[in-house]
């Protein structure tokens, strides 16, 4: 079993951080993915992808679940009004409310840092965007 | 949830009561949505797209044949020089697991060589509560006059603005950059001639609606005069009521006037024409 509790295929995984609520123009977003998922994913100027090893995963995983947060099945409702952590391990998706607030940077700081250097951009991306908003 | 969501689109069966009529809106076929009930609107929401969009536009939302896509174009021809357009690519109800071909071009009086372009619709994460809207500049020149190319512009008057803006306000706010174009530097070499947005608003409490308006701009540019040059404008929009369903302001063109001044007004340093 993974970090996510499932038991999804080694190489099918994705964790995306991203905005649930009201927005105008959208919010950066950030993929966190298996080779497998990336290689699927369009480009698009908002979204930034990163690729990331199991182990990274696993990591990320489970620096969500040391910041309190808990991962409930499913995915996020789009009312949410603050980001979330949606993790798709094999198609088994649980998601995690990162709040709006200045906690979030605290949560995203904590994901960015159980992953490599070079494989941080994304989460920075939307850290950089939170950190505009609300501070943290 | 996209699932879910494709069966009740595509099956009028199964949808809730509240929210068929909107849902029963065939994408680039003329057929009308229903229009929102004119009592349910606040009179000064009516006011602000009255000023936007029109009063042709505010009642072509309170009828129910006046929803076409690219109707009341006032677009003139133009002759000579190149004139960059915006081309809609796709418009409509903002569900990921529907695809939906180009609409109708949004003036009859187009020239034909400006026609039938279109744009694949490509959306990764699911969004509701609003509208997806893709557009692409057409007929975009090199020209010493405009060194750093066309960039898109976008404004937006609100009822129910986000992160403390007034409306009418520029599209981003707060900003994302030193700069009044809707995508940052970085984000324009990734898509120099589109524009993408998905503009949501949660459903309003109570018996009001809240609208959403845009005007979008393509523009010519040189930045070192910081100095913009509008080409085409569009307006688009939607309501949404305290049940959500939302009813779709379809694009037309605007002269740009609203717009510039919003600009103006948050980019003092920098000149709109």
């Amino acid at each position: 079993m993974n970090a996510s509790g499932a038991d999804g295929p080694a190489d099918d995984f994705v964790i995306s951080i991203a905005w649930f609520g009201e927005s105008d123009k959208p919010p950066r977003e950030a993929l966190l993915a298996s080779p497998s998922r990336a290689a699927t994913i369009a480009a698009d100027p908002l979204v930034e992808v990163a690729t990331i090893t199991r182990t990274e995963f696993d990591a990320a995983v489970a620096a969500i679940r040391s910041r309190g947060t808990e991962l409930r099945d499913g995915q996020s409702a789009m009312d949410l009004d603050g980001y979330a952590a949606v993790v798709d391990d094999g198609g088994a998706v649980h998601h995690a409310a990162l709040g709006f607030d200045a906690a979030t940077a605290g949560h995203l700081e904590a994901i960015a840092a159980a992953l490599e250097p070079d494989h941080r951009g994304p989460v920075d991306a939307v850290l950089d965007q939170v950190r505009a908003l609300v501070g943290g | 949830m996209r699932i879910y969501d494709d069966q009740f689109a595509r099956n009028p069966r199964l949808r809730p009561a509240s929210r068929a009529p909107l849902d029963d809106r065939v994408i680039g076929s003329g057929r009308a949505s229903q229009p929102p009930s004119a009592d349910a609107l606040d009179p000064a929401a009516v006011m602000n797209l009255q000023r936007l969009a029109g009063n042709a536009a505010v009642t072509e939302l309170l009828t129910a044949d006046g929803a076409r896509p690219g109707a009341g174009s006032r677009r003139e021809e133009q002759v000579g020089a190149p004139q960059p357009k915006l081309n809609l690519g796709a418009f409509s109800f903002d569900n990921p697991a529907r695809a939906y071909g180009a609409l109708p071009d949004k003036s009859a009086t187009e020239r034909e060589e400006e026609s039938d372009q279109n744009v694949e619709v490509g959306t990764f994460a699911a969004r509701s509560q609003g509208l997806r809207i893709v557009a692409e500049a057409n007929g975009a020149f090199e020209s010493t006059d405009y060194p750093d190319g066309f960039k898109f512009t976008q404004t937006i008057d609100t009822n129910a603005p986000l992160h403390g803006a007034d409306a009418p306000y520029v599209d981003p706010h707060p900003n994302d950059d030193m700069k009044p174009f809707y995508w940052t530097d970085v984000e324009q070499r990734m898509y120099p001639t589109t524009f993408k947005d998905h503009p949501s608003r949660n459903p309003p409490t109570g018996t009001a609606v809240t609208y959403w308006q845009a005007t979008l701009a393509l523009n010519g540019v040189d930045e070192a005069s910081k100095s913009v040059t509008g080409f085409d404008y569009i307006t688009y929009g939607f309501l949404i009521d305290a049940a959500g369903n939302v009813k779709l302001n379809y694009p037309q063109q605007v002269d740009g006037e609203n717009h510039r001044q919003t600009l103006k007004n948050e980019w003092s340093s920098w000149t709109f024409t």
